[in-house]
């Protein structure tokens, strides 16, 4: 193993337990301040309440969608680091993980795009969210392609393996 | 694959061991295996002149070609 990949190797660690750490907050974030409020009303409604109780829940984890869908980003991305940090740096293992990064930044991006604040009012902040939203989307295609290069070097560095 | 690998006949002609050329051309053992069988993508220029100044023969000793 060269050092290149040993440094690689060690940063993939550092940032495996990163993310983790992150997807953790996020998960506790998300359920503290959307989902602990619905979820006890559910549990603590009375008989004609509760149907109520479990609509507020279905339409709060509708808009927390786009959240998931980051938080699913996050996770995939901590997938990536695990694989790298194995010291497989080039593995398909890895690429699937990169791509899936991807694949969730811009289903995030849609889900904003589609459940978000966004109607008829479009001021500046409709704007900036919007402008994030497009981002966010660029951000997901980019890692995509990225994931796709990834597995094609995957891939030569496996051939290139078989080269005595 | 029509290139065929003929590393084993140039080995009894030597009457060297596999183990003993690994160790002398310092390829690992696995990987002379590998390439005595001929499941290996290609052979690098390095390890084929390796071979050929090990067994004292040309490229052409190793490999051959058949339809």
């Amino acid at each position: 193993m060269t050092s290149a990949t040993h440094d690689l190797q060690a940063k993939s660690r550092s940032l495996q337990s990163l993310f983790g750490w992150v997807f953790g907050f996020g998960t506790f974030l998300l359920f503290s301040e959307l989902a602990y409020r619905p979820l006890k009303a559910v549990v603590m409604a009375g008989e004609p309440e509760v149907a109520v109780a479990w609509a507020r829940f279905a339409g709060m984890t509708a808009d927390a969608l786009p959240s998931l869908a980051l938080l699913a980003a996050l996770w995939s991305a901590r997938s990536m680091f695990k694989a790298m940090a194995t010291g497989d740096v080039l593995s398909p293992r890895g690429s699937a993980a990169l791509g899936r990064v991807g694949d969730w930044l811009i289903v995030s991006a849609i889900l904003g795009l589609v459940l978000g604040p966004l109607d008829d009012k479009f001021d500046a902040l409709g704007a900036a969210y919007f402008s994030a939203l497009v981002v966010l989307a660029a951000l997901g295609l980019a890692i995509r392609l990225l994931g796709r290069i990834h597995a094609l070097a995957a891939e030569i560095a496996a051939d290139n393996s078989q080269i005595i | 694959m029509p290139i065929i690998v003929t590393l084993d006949v140039m080995l009894a002609r030597r009457k060297l061991r596999a183990k003993d050329l690994a160790a002398a051309i310092d390829i690992s053992e696995t990987n002379l295996s590998l390439l005595r069988s001929g499941k290996v993508k290609g052979v690098r220029f390095e390890t084929l002149e390796k071979l050929c100044l090990a067994l004292d023969c040309k490229p052409g000793d190793l490999l051959d070609f058949e339809v």
